[in-house]
């Protein structure tokens, strides 16, 4: 099934084109690579399809519904979940806050239950916090969970961020170079990760400069050049497409 | 709870109902009064400054609207008071949502500045629609609430006793509300919005929904102060709504520690008392408060609140 | 007929007064990205500076030059002092200085110069001029030649000079700005003298017809914040129209509509256009 689908997705910033009648589509249980030369318009697709950015033409779709103009929070609730190129998370607040915070269950909540912690929304708290310490257990930082959050080295930040992607248990996952400046250890621990998620049904659609890790990982790999698809395929393609050679390499 | 802790709040709640006995001088007693009124305005005004972090400038208005709404209903439609000061808030709020709507939605700065023209007008409005509000005069004579409660009869609030107690429980009710809200899911959306919006959408939150809410909430309880104060002094006039009110909520929710409940109560409590002290003008007094908001601000965002805050974090440090 | 055109030329009397001091407002959000709370009190304190002057006999132009020279100092000395610790930090704190900066201004008014209105006697001001059947007070001509001058030499300042390029610069893109070599902290305080020596100069202006009182900045201001907001943030042209077009309004509403609700209309002018268009009638242009 088709998770994740742009149609001839485009997007105009003043004038200039960052993403060019782009067809893209994630299936579902894939692990999907995004690679392309800085500024190729890979974190612009992301931006769009997660409603931080509005789109100029085209559509996109997520298990069939057009997400087109919905609000980010609506695409959140409807069950994408992304990482930033740039590590976002609260420094203000404990790691524990930060990962319940990443899960909003809006059946039934209501705010004055909220407020007044009724049995039900008590029940989800402690749900909550269960599967945040899950999360923490599973990429080990467990015992970080009352630091501030804003205290902890970048490979922990990525790692609280990865976390917290999760916690909303999302059919789909963005990932926006988390390989990025972090240590050949960790890398591998990352991918380890994300190939136990991926087992447990998580779909993935990563951005990646990183070519070891993208080979090794994706399933298939997308390549952008200023906007447009230029290639789609299997790892092994990808790595002798010539204009993907051409793409990073220039003529 | 701790054992410490729990016979600190006993001690606090003890001294709280002693008060008036071993306070003898009324002048005193009606300080007391109504720094519990400032607490109660000042907490709500906190709630939209320091949760959500929107510099709002409505607030005055809100307790106008209080404050007009209950003596409305009191004195026109004979409505007891102890359901007429709920409506007053619950009216506030609704006002509230109907301004934040289109409100919300502007820049942090058009949105501090439409709130300020809201004032202006709910300004305007009180003062020229004399058949409803008696114009700039104001209305004087308002009756002093009565509660009436099943089984036990009316029971009136007339002496400076009676309104110490009723504002107190007010002041709890308040307390209580925004603690439980601050340390629910609700203040953790609130902050997180403040703290990063788009971070904030992306996990699912919807930070317009939020803010109405902070928005509507702090506006509640501005009515509800707005209402006290109306049946305590026993007027009500468009004063409610001077630009004066918006200096001493900023002084006492800064200075006191925007964010920080017992910092606002301090500023409450402290900014409530201190003009007392100094016989001066109003307006020399308030030339003071502008230089000690802004030093305040450029030395100690934090507050007094913060500093509290900053000094409990380090000695939790240390013990660890 | 008469009677429309007159309410026309005091509206755009009013207009370019409101236009002066709300393209200082919108320079100095564009530059500094502070909405400066305390415009309207340089304006109030401006007229005031004019009223002691004249009161010691110095000529009136002389008056108006002193208060604009004043009204710059002031502003450079709030800049240096309440703006400039603050930028970098919460968005919030340079605002809540500047309504610090307003409420000590308005109050020392009042502790200094009382709540009683004060005039300005000047025979030439107050004469009335008769062009096309139309009355205008002759003061009331020269704010708006002095104003048409003042936006003239404004356009030319930041079009061809090269501070005025460093200004556009800045509002754009500021921390390219750094990187390229141009003083930010230096233009931030130049603008934001500039936005009170405008206002201060609209103040002088109005002096000889208006009662000077410690809250006519207020009244004043928030038509200009509506102003500033209809025109869009940082857009010194959209303001300028907007100014005018509230003022228009304004005159025309207070005569047909209603006078109580005077000072409503331009609020509810701005609250309307912000309903279909929240960026403001001409957008938030990037760039002066």
């Amino acid at each position: 099934m088709i998770l994740l689908e742009t149609m001839e997705l485009t997007k105009n910033f003043f004038g200039l084109t960052a993403l060019d009648r782009v067809d893209f589509h994630v299936d579902e249980g894939e692990i999907v690579g995004l690679i392309g030369p800085n500024g190729s318009g890979k974190t612009t697709l992301f931006n769009c399809a997660t409603g931080v950015l509005p789109v100029t033409g085209g559509r996109i779709k997520f298990k069939g519904e057009d997400i087109t103009d919905l609000k980010t929070h609506e695409i959140a609730l409807k069950g994408v979940s992304r990482t930033f190129q740039i590590i976002r998370i609260f420094p203000q607040m404990t790691v524990m806050e930060n990962m319940l915070l990443a899960i909003q269950q809006h059946q039934g909540e209501r705010i004055i239950s909220c407020i007044f912690r009724t049995p039900h929304i008590r029940r989800l708290e402690k749900e909550a916090r269960k599967r945040a310490l899950e999360l923490l257990d599973f990429v080990n930082i467990t015992f970080l969970k009352d630091n501030l959050a804003g205290h902890l080295s970048y490979g922990q930040h990525k790692l609280l961020e990865f976390a917290m992607a999760f916690m909303s248990d999302p059919e789909l996952v963005l990932l926006d170079e988390p390989a990025a400046a972090v240590n050949p250890t960790m890398i591998r621990k990352m991918m380890d990760h994300i190939v136990q998620l991926n087992e447990r049904g998580y779909t993935f659609c990563i951005i990646e400069h990183n070519m070891d890790v993208v080979m090794e990982l994706c399933n298939r790999i997308v390549v952008l050049n200023y906007g447009e698809k230029i290639a789609e395929g299997k790892p092994e393609e990808i790595k002798n497409n010539d204009d993907v050679i051409e793409a990073y390499f220039g003529a | 709870m701790k054992i410490s802790k729990l016979a600190g709040l006993i001690a606090v709640g003890v001294f709280l109902l002693g008060i008036p006995f071993f306070v003898t001088s009324s002048y005193v007693m009606h300080i007391i009064i109504f720094s519990g009124i400032y607490i109660i305005f000042a907490l709500s005004y906190d709630i939209v400054v320091g949760y959500l972090g929107m510099l709002s400038l409505a607030h005055p208005a809100f307790y106008g609207v209080g404050a007009y709404t209950s003596v409305l209903l009191v004195m026109k439609l004979e409505v007891p008071y102890i359901i007429a000061l709920p409506i007053a808030g619950v009216f506030a709020l609704i006002v509230a949502l109907g301004v934040g709507f289109p409100a919300l939605r502007l820049s942090y700065h058009s949105f501090a500045i439409v709130t300020l023209a809201f004032t202006l007008i709910m300004r305007a409005v009180w003062i020229n629609w004399v058949s409803l509000t008696n114009g700039p005069m104001g209305i004087p004579g308002v009756p002093r609430p009565s509660i009436d409660m099943p089984f036990v009869g009316a029971i009136p609030i007339e002496t400076l006793t009676d309104y110490y107690y009723f504002v107190l429980i007010l002041v709890i009710i308040t307390c209580g509300f925004v603690y439980l809200m601050i340390n629910s899911r609700v203040g953790r959306a609130l902050l997180s919005i403040r703290e990063n919006e788009v971070l904030a959408e992306t996990l699912g939150v919807n930070a317009f929904k939020y803010r109405m809410i902070a928005f509507a909430i702090g506006a509640f309880f501005a009515g509800i102060a707005g209402s006290f104060t109306a049946h305590y002094i026993t007027f009500v006039g468009p004063e409610f709504t001077d630009f004066y009110y918006v200096t001493m909520l900023l002084i006492m929710v800064i200075l006191g520690g925007s964010g920080t409940i017992h910092g606002v109560i301090i500023g409450a409590i402290a900014f409530t008392f201190i003009p007392e002290y100094l016989r001066i003008t109003p307006e020399f007094r308030d030339v003071i408060y502008g230089f000690v908001l802004l030093f305040t601000i450029v030395f100690m965002p934090g507050g007094i609140g913060g500093k509290i805050n900053e000094i409990l974090a380090k000695r939790k440090v240390r013990t660890e | 007929m008469e009677t429309f055109f007159q309410l026309l030329v005091n509206g755009i009397a009013f207009g370019a007064i409101y236009a002066m001091v709300a393209v200082g407002l919108t320079i100095v959000f564009g530059i500094l990205e502070v909405v400066n709370f305390a415009q309207g009190e340089f304006y109030m304190v401006g007229a005031y500076i004019t009223f002691l002057v004249c009161l010691s006999q110095i000529p009136y132009p002389i008056a108006i030059a002193i208060s604009i020279a004043l009204m710059i100092i002031i502003g450079l000395i709030v800049e240096r002092f309440g703006i400039r610790p603050l930028i970098g930090r919460a968005w919030q704190l340079p605002i809540l200085a500047t309504l610090g900066v307003s409420i000590i201004m308005q109050n020392g008014a009042i502790v200094l110069w009382t709540p009683n209105p004060r005039t300005i006697i000047i025979e030439l001001a107050n004469t009335n001029i008769h062009i096309f059947g139309i009355v205008i007070v002759f003061q009331k001509l020269m704010i708006v030649l002095f104003a048409l001058a003042i936006f003239v030499a404004l356009h030319y300042f930041i079009q061809k000079t090269k501070t005025g390029k460093a200004m556009r610069a800045v509002s754009q893109n500021k921390e390219a700005c750094g990187i390229i070599g141009i003083d930010v902290a230096r233009i931030s305080t130049i603008s934001f003298a500039l936005g009170a020596g405008l206002s201060g100069f609209g103040g002088a202006l109005v002096a000889p017809v208006m009662a000077i009182h410690p809250v006519m900045g207020i009244l004043l201001v928030l038509k200009c914040f509506a102003a500033v907001i209809m025109g869009g943030f940082g857009n010194i042209k959209g303001t300028i129209y907007s100014a005018f077009i509230l003022a228009i309004v304004e005159s025309f509403a207070v005569a047909y509509v209603s006078l109580q609700y005077k000072d409503v209309f331009a609020f509810v002018v701005m609250i309307i256009i912000l309903l279909f268009r929240p960026h403001g009638m001409f957008g938030r242009k990037v760039g002066i």
